[in-house]
């Protein structure tokens, strides 16, 4: 080994040419707060990785502010080293992470490091291939419609709000409701889907505790989530930058998959707090400030990252990448400005309250508030049937409750919907990290739809679902479980076969 | 309003152009400045200044560096290769090891110093 390192350095000796040469460079003239102010290097791309050389080896920094005089670079190293007068040199590289399926089951940071001391990611950093972190979003001509759905395991997200492959969903909310608590039963469930190929999921946390992300980590490595999960985690403690540029990381490694004629999912959690990230460095930058004292390119900043999820023609390779923006609301008012930008660019919201949270109703999703534009062509046959009448009576349901209020005196069809109204609710209560498989929440939702649970007690209801499910999967799996999981359709057949195995476990519950 | 160093010296260069006794100016400039407080930033202004003129003269401005003390005889060797418009300066710097380092309009440098070709080698 010794031995190579020594013929190895001698050949790098022997051709060493120590001509000087005319060389481009760049003085660092400020520097504050992780950022720098070079003077020199006139033909510097813009999002270039320029090097300052210290003391103490060099530090990469990002060319942000192409000025008449000056760069304004971000620094991406440790800034303490950087001083006045100190030299920068141009890479000619554009700022880029080296993706590569050796990433699954990683925690990384926005740079591509790892996090987790597990050792170097790549064999042979050679072979992995170079992703841009700012990259076009896949043109027109290059996508085709959302038609395959992504299983939250969420019986009520997946009924009401579909998911597609390539579809944009926001999770919004105030803080504590039990946004992450949905994305990672969206990670937890992808293992468990049965209906199309499994996702690799990305979650990209900004600007999160490190205790919490260490939490999600021991959460997915012991549900063997990890298997096909990346992590991109910047922690509070890390630098703006970094924090800036999480998202991006995690949309390119989400794009390596897609690219590959694969589904991947991407979890921004949160772009509040990546937002909070971009303004500090545009001040620092001294960019203009706007409302809120946002920079005027804040929307473009999150439009261009979600812009980037797509699903791909086949010519394409038919890969899909899926994102799940989260934003976290300050007491719920959804109309501020970085939750209504996020609203627009993306096609549908999962609202969560903190009102329903409190009352029991877990996920506290509000179904009035919560849309999804194009999911809903994404969902199985089975599904669709079932949650058509499952929206709409639960529609019925909210505003026959205003009434019960004031009047006392019902006629029986009011109650009969308010009681069933009830039961829904609460047969659409579930534990976090407590997915249920597509084919489960079609038979629970179908007896809920159809009035079997109609002389079921409410606090019995959850038991009557475990208990329902857990027979026809040991009675009338072939009949029922199974056909509706291989043609995800509810056809005549199974539902008659299902029909009359509720009817058969209602006498023995 | 505070004047930033590179309109300072902008506005002095323009007034020194159509000046035809420079004494009165420069003495106004320099009263001008105190009263606006801004004594401080006169390096910056003097340097700026220093630019605006090199560039009007068409010259470059010339930072030559050396590891050691140079001889007389070394220093005219290597400032005669340049222009009589191109103002040269020269000055110490160990951290050079050895060898000389150029630098052109703060923009290109010729760097011969062992300094570099040990970095260069090492990368």
């Amino acid at each position: 080994m010794a031995y190579d390192i020594i013929e190895k350095l001698k050949k790098e000796i022997e051709g060493f040419k120590d001509d000087a040469e005319f060389e481009k460079v760049g003085i660092v003239i400020e520097t504050s707060d992780g950022i720098a102010k070079i003077s020199g290097l006139s033909q510097s791309l813009s999002q270039e990785i320029l090097t300052i050389e210290t003391e103490s080896g060099d530090v990469p920094c990002l060319a942000s502010n192409l000025e008449e005089s000056s760069i304004g670079a971000i620094i991406l190293g440790d800034f303490e080293k950087v001083k006045i007068g100190q030299r920068v040199r141009q890479t000619g590289q554009v700022l880029s992470i080296k993706v590569g399926p050796e990433m699954i089951g990683r925690v990384v940071n926005p740079l591509g490091l790892p996090l987790d001391n597990k050792g170097v990611i790549f064999d042979q950093p050679e072979k992995a291939e170079d992703y841009f972190l700012e990259r076009l979003a896949p043109s027109v001509i290059d996508r085709e419609s959302v038609r395959v759905p992504v299983h939250t395991g969420v019986k009520a997200i997946d009924a009401m709000i579909p998911i597609g492959r390539g579809q944009r969903e926001l999770i919004i909310g105030d803080r504590g409701t039990g946004k992450t608590a949905i994305a990672l039963d969206t990670i937890l469930n992808q293992g468990k889907d049965s209906v199309s190929k499994p996702a690799i999921c990305v979650y990209v946390a900004i600007g999160q505790k490190n205790s919490k992300v260490a939490k999600i980590v021991k959460v997915l490595e012991e549900a063997g989530a990890l298997k096909y999960t990346i992590i991109v985690s910047a922690p509070a403690s890390a630098p703006a930058a970094l924090q800036y540029l999480a998202p991006f990381a995690g949309c390119a490694i989400g794009e390596y998959f897609m690219e590959k004629g694969g589904d991947a999912i991407v979890i921004y959690d949160d772009l509040s707090k990546h937002a909070q990230s971009y303004r500090e460095l545009s001040l620092l930058l001294r960019r203009p400030p706007g409302r809120e004292a946002y920079p005027g390119d804040i929307f473009y900043l999150h439009s261009r990252l979600l812009e980037r999820a797509a699903k791909l023609s086949k010519e394409k390779g038919g890969g899909s990448l899926t994102a799940l923006p989260i934003i976290e609301t300050q007491l719920g008012d959804i109309s501020a400005y970085i939750p209504t930008n996020v609203i627009s660019i993306t096609d549908g919201q999962i609202y969560l309250e903190s009102n329903l949270f409190y009352q029991g109703l877990r996920p506290a999703v509000n179904v009035g508030f919560s849309v999804s534009r194009v999911g809903s062509s994404a969902q199985t046959k089975a599904m669709k049937k079932v949650a058509g009448r499952l929206r709409l009576e639960l529609a019925q349901f909210r505003e026959l409750q205003a009434f019960v209020q004031f009047a006392s005196d019902l006629d029986e069809n009011t109650k009969q919907k308010i009681e069933r109204g009830d039961r829904l609710t609460e047969l659409l209560k579930q534990n976090d990290r407590e997915p249920v498989s597509f084919e489960k929440q079609v038979v629970a939702l179908y007896a809920g739809i159809n009035g079997f649970l109609d002389d079921v007690p409410k606090d019995r209801i959850k038991e009557f679902e475990a208990k329902l499910v857990d027979f026809l999967g040991k009675m009338h799996h072939e009949k029922v479980l199974g056909a509706i999981q291989k043609s995800t359709e509810l056809s005549e057949e199974t539902e008659k076969n299902l029909k009359s195995s509720l009817a058969e476990f209602k006498k023995i519950f | 309003m505070k004047y930033s160093p590179k309109n300072y010296a902008l506005a002095l260069a323009k007034s020194l152009e159509k000046a035809k006794d420079e004494k009165p100016l420069i003495s106004n400039f320099l009263k001008l400045v105190k009263k606006n407080g801004d004594q401080k930033s006169f390096p910056k202004i003097l340097e700026a200044f220093k630019k605006i003129e090199i560039k009007k003269n068409g010259g470059s401005q010339i930072k030559i560096e050396f590891a050691r003390e140079a001889s007389e005889a070394q220093i005219k060797s290597i400032t005669k290769k340049f222009s009589r418009k191109d103002w040269i300066e020269t000055s110490l710097n160990p951290s050079l090891v050895a060898g000389v380092r150029i630098t052109f309009d703060d923009e290109r440098e010729l760097d011969g110093s062992l300094n570099r070709k040990l970095h260069k080698l090492f990368k």
